[in-house]
């Protein structure tokens, strides 16, 4: 650049350079972090707090509504096994005739309801 | 550039001051020229240069040394350089183009070609102007540029390609 037209004034770097020295004098070193790095700190607070607000906490997602079911969960839970998942909500019909419904005692029949139904109400 | 094996062992034992006294010794003319071809005008590089090394010293006792020392200190001048135009710009009410105002300043005695060329540097965008400048004052490789500027290189091989179309343009000057 000189060689172009662009002068500096005489023995303008050695004594630039003298100046220059002094500022490690005259000027506190600073050591503290500088406020640019509490940034991302403070980001990834305000966002796990903001997580914490928006989002369900693993207790709430075990709660089933019905609003968030999704197909492949409803039909998932239709083709499980009955009898695996509660055997006791089915009456053990006998295959020997149809007429053997007419012998149910209904007594027998209502008070074993009250006492299961609760199960699954 | 290669800086000093001992500046990172100054840095480890934390001899800031004597670190300091040689990063001025070593790189104050180069990051003279370095900011004076960003800014064009003495008194505003020397300016710049004591507000560098000013936030250089305030900052030496925070850096990781995840670049070299050189490269930081390039990057911080960049910065200032950039930031000082900014601000003279603020200054130059309802000018379109930027005014090195390189009339008043007596250390400079550019040839009228000199002054034609900054004359269309001034009409460029800032990035286009900077890469032209550097490249054409200082012949900084565009992947030390890349490091000093925090830019792509690809970036500034396109934004030099853009500068120089236009330069040649306003210079009425053949396009090869």
């Amino acid at each position: 650049m000189k060689e172009q037209g662009f002068k500096i004034p005489d023995n303008y770097f050695e004594q630039r350079k003298e100046s220059l020295k002094e500022i490690s004098q005259a000027e506190p070193l600073s050591s503290k972090p500088s406020p640019l790095r509490l940034w991302p700190w403070l980001a990834a607070a305000a966002s796990i707090v903001v997580a914490i607000i928006l989002f369900p906490t693993e207790h709430s997602q075990d709660k089933m509504e019905f609003s968030n079911l999704h197909s492949e969960q409803v039909l998932e839970f239709l083709s499980e096994d009955p009898y695996a998942v509660h055997p006791e909500s089915f009456l053990e019909l006998s295959d020997s005739s149809e007429n053997d419904w007419q012998i149910i005692d209904l007594q027998e029949l209502e008070h074993y309801l009250d006492n299961r139904s609760y199960e699954y109400l | 550039m290669q800086e000093p094996d001992h500046w990172k062992a100054y840095l480890a034992n934390q001899e800031y001051d004597l670190l300091f006294k040689e990063m001025v010794d070593h790189l104050s003319e180069p990051l003279y020229w370095h900011i004076r071809s960003i800014v064009m005008r003495h008194d505003w590089a020397d300016d710049v240069l004591q507000e560098t090394f000013i936030k250089v010293w305030k900052a030496l006792a925070k850096f990781r040394g995840e670049s070299q020392l050189y490269t930081w200190l390039y990057r911080i001048a960049s910065r200032e350089a950039l930031g000082h135009l900014k601000k003279e710009k603020r200054l130059q009410l309802g000018d379109e183009a930027f005014n090195f105002q390189l009339q008043s300043d007596v250390y400079f005695d550019g040839d009228a070609a000199l002054q034609a060329l900054i004359d269309a540097l001034s009409q460029l965008p800032e990035k286009q102007r900077i890469v032209f400048q550097l490249k054409y004052f200082q012949n900084m490789p565009f992947a030390e540029m890349s490091e000093v500027l925090e830019t792509s290189v690809g970036a500034l091989k396109a934004s030099y390609h853009h500068a120089k179309q236009k330069i040649k343009s306003q210079l009425n000057l053949p396009e090869n």
